[in-house]
């Protein structure tokens, strides 16, 4: 077990050079000189050539990649071309505000798409596992920024109850735990569930089907387990599957809700991407970029030491 | 309740035996997306303390269905059973969930075709024969880890201690099957259930999985019931034979006695159509022309009749009732009892001796 934990442990090592080379890349890859954010049409040639050796952009690629990646690792991701400010200052800012969404619509979707995955399963080919199936269809097809809107439009305009924009009154810095705030949670935390609660119902309900129709499950009724114990099994085995799904659910919650957040004015990871992108502040783009990446490799690496717990089997190999 | 005066004839004399299970016009009907499914109809067996009953024959004949309807294993939704069953004199057929599961693992256990499949896999063997123990006992987790060791021992699993703490995944077929049966008698049942127990198992570790399962059932004189389409293996464990063809039993009787004087064409056309201890050598494997019947519908006839060499018009136009082969002796042991559902039982002539006439 220890020897597992160990060696999946140093397989995060290659995954997070690649991720950091792509995040790196990617942006050089873009159209366009990184620079003309910053440099005015007009200037003076040597005026140019001094901004691009102040960002150190007339070095050899590989060499700019280096020190970037040297200075990252330190946290060190730079100073944003359009503020000024350091990166990391922004990227923590939007990531709690991101975590925060991503964590209630999670909580939300998964909680929801566990419960009519497991009711839908115990009732399979019945009218109550048609209904759980199609709210879980309705979930994966919804745009959810047109969901988003539809809701605001209900909640907000015509009957006024929730906020319809913002993190908190008064900006996101005085959130706190308390109706005020919480508040402007609920439309867009709403609005983001639909599709994990969709597609974890989906992988709960076939995992959980095909688990019930297996032999040991008749085995364990034949040795007078009760539906509790019963249920206890069912979930260790369906639970390696079912966190793969999560894992992934949480990952794009995170870093995929330019969107949804473009729509509510949340200021998180896919506002400030959104808007790193429109000024092309290569600095904060990498930065925001690197450090979801960042994030999905460790979401994964908890998947998969979470299901070797579960399953014994994974284990080996 | 008045069946057959046949059938109740043969109940009465079961009941005066110390008799662990009577099966009185049992029938186990599924609901399928085509309509029912008739998979056992009017099936009528008992068994005594200590007694080996063979269910046998051919795959879909209903012999899986038989053995698992006894602990009311099918899906209640998709199931109707009527009949009834007794288990040491309770009705399981009536009995409530609640009692039904103290029942199940405790009184009657069961050994499944594919242990691979009836462990579940990601828990323990140890913890497997250990939530069972407890469910039954109530005892603490230490002497019920100490009741799963002792029957890993009692099953002759090399070095025990160690593979409690084993998945399923780590042992050979054979040591799982002999954990499965550890399980099954982790509670001392009175009853064992075996679906097929050696079926999956390579020929040289079947021969040691029936003759642990014989030992043990006489160490602990239990009861015991073999599905099996496999006529050496019901030679091997079984004191009684139970022949079945689409879903009834087609004849019934001391294991010896019916492989070696099989009254019913059926049990004749299984027999010559599979290779098994004391058969004759010199002949031919013979198959039986045809199929058997689909279950979609209530048979009205012999099932047997379209595939039968002797079948006459009465065979085709009523089913058979069971009677006894040879009228029994008054005072005669139930164990005795032969029986045979067909209009025309008798031995099969020899086809050699009828062409050396002519």
């Amino acid at each position: 077990m220890l020897s597992f934990v160990f060696r999946r442990l140093l397989y995060v090592i290659p995954i997070a050079l690649a991720v950091a080379a792509v995040c790196f890349s990617l942006v050089h890859l873009a159209p366009g000189d990184p620079l003309t954010a910053v440099i005015p049409p007009d200037a003076p040639q040597e005026v140019v050539a001094a901004i691009t050796r102040a960002y150190g952009m007339d070095r050899p690629l590989v060499v700019q990649f280096g020190s970037w990646l040297g200075r990252a690792v330190q946290g060190d991701l730079g100073v944003s071309v359009a503020t000024g400010r350091p990166v990391l200052i922004d990227i923590q800012r939007a990531l709690g505000n991101t975590l925060l969404l991503a964590s209630a619509a999670a909580v939300l979707g998964f909680g929801i798409g566990i419960l009519l995955g497991v009711v839908a399963a115990v009732h399979i080919g019945g009218p109550i596992d048609r209904v759980a199936t199609a709210i879980a269809i309705t979930g994966v097809s919804i745009p959810h920024y047109w969901l988003g809107l539809l809701l605001v439009v209900v909640f907000s305009v015509y009957l006024d109850w929730l906020p319809s924009m913002g993190a908190a009154s008064g900006g996101s810095a005085n959130w706190g735990w308390n109706w005020d705030s919480l508040r402007y949670l609920v439309l867009p935390a709403v609005t983001m569930s639909f599709i994990p609660m969709g597609i974890v119902t989906r992988t709960v309900r076939a995992a959980v089907a095909e688990i019930l129709h297996s032999e040991f499950v008749m085995a364990l009724r034949a040795k007078g387990m009760g539906s509790a114990r019963i249920a206890l099994h069912v979930g260790k085995n369906a639970a390696p599957t079912i966190m793969a799904v999560m894992g992934l659910q949480f990952g794009y919650l995170l870093g995929g809700s330019i969107l949804v957040e473009t729509v509510f004015s949340w200021p998180g990871t896919g506002y400030l991407l959104n808007t790193a992108i429109f000024q092309r502040d290569i600095p904060l783009l990498q930065g925001v970029i690197l450090v979801l990446a960042m994030f999905f490799v460790g979401l994964n690496l908890l998947v998969d030491l979470l299901q070797s717990f579960a399953d014994p089997r994974i284990r080996r190999g | 309740m008045t069946a057959s005066n046949s059938q109740s004839a043969a109940a009465d004399s079961v009941e005066a035996m110390s008799s662990v299970l009577r099966v009185a016009d049992l029938s186990v009907t599924f609901k399928s997306e085509d309509g029912p499914v008739y998979a056992v109809s009017d099936v009528n067996f008992a068994l005594n303390t200590g007694e080996t009953l063979a269910l046998l024959g051919e795959s879909g004949c209903g012999k899986s269905v038989t053995l698992k309807s006894l602990m009311r294993l099918h899906p209640p939704h998709k199931t109707t059973l009527s009949g009834q069953i007794e288990i040491t004199g309770d009705d399981v057929v009536a009995m409530s969930q609640r009692r039904l599961s103290a029942l199940r693992g405790k009184r009657v256990a069961m050994i499944f075709q594919e242990p691979m499949l009836a462990f579940d896999p990601v828990f323990t063997i140890g913890q497997q024969i250990t939530e069972t123990v407890r469910r039954h006992t109530g005892c603490a987790r230490a002497r019920a880890r100490a009741r799963a060791l002792e029957m890993l021992e009692m099953v002759r699993i090399p070095s025990a201690a160690s593979r409690l703490d084993a998945y399923p995944h780590e042992m050979s077929g054979g040591m799982r099957q002999r954990a499965m049966i550890a399980l099954a008698l982790s509670c001392q049942p009175d009853l064992l259930l075996a679906d097929e127990p050696t079926t999956a198992l390579d020929a040289t570790v079947q021969i040691q999985v029936l003759k642990l399962l014989r030992e043990l059932q006489t160490e602990l004189g239990m009861s015991m019931i073999i599905v099996t389409h496999d006529v050496g293996v019901a030679i091997e464990v079984a004191d009684r034979v139970a022949v079945m063809y689409a879903g009834r039993i087609i004849e019934e009787g001391p294991v010896n006695e019916v492989l070696s004087t099989p009254q019913h064409p059926y049990t004749q056309g299984l027999l010559a159509a599979t290779v098994h201890p004391g058969m004759d050598r010199a002949a031919r494997l013979t198959a039986i022309p045809g199929a058997p019947p689909r279950l979609t519908r209530r048979l009205e006839a012999c099932a047997f009749a379209p595939r039968c060499y002797k079948a006459g018009p009465e065979c085709r136009q009523s089913i058979p009732r069971p009677s006894a082969v040879a009228p029994a002796e008054p005072g005669a042991d139930s164990s005795q009892l032969r029986m045979v559902s067909c209009y025309r039982p008798g031995l099969k002539e020899d086809p050699r001796a009828h062409e050396s006439n002519q």
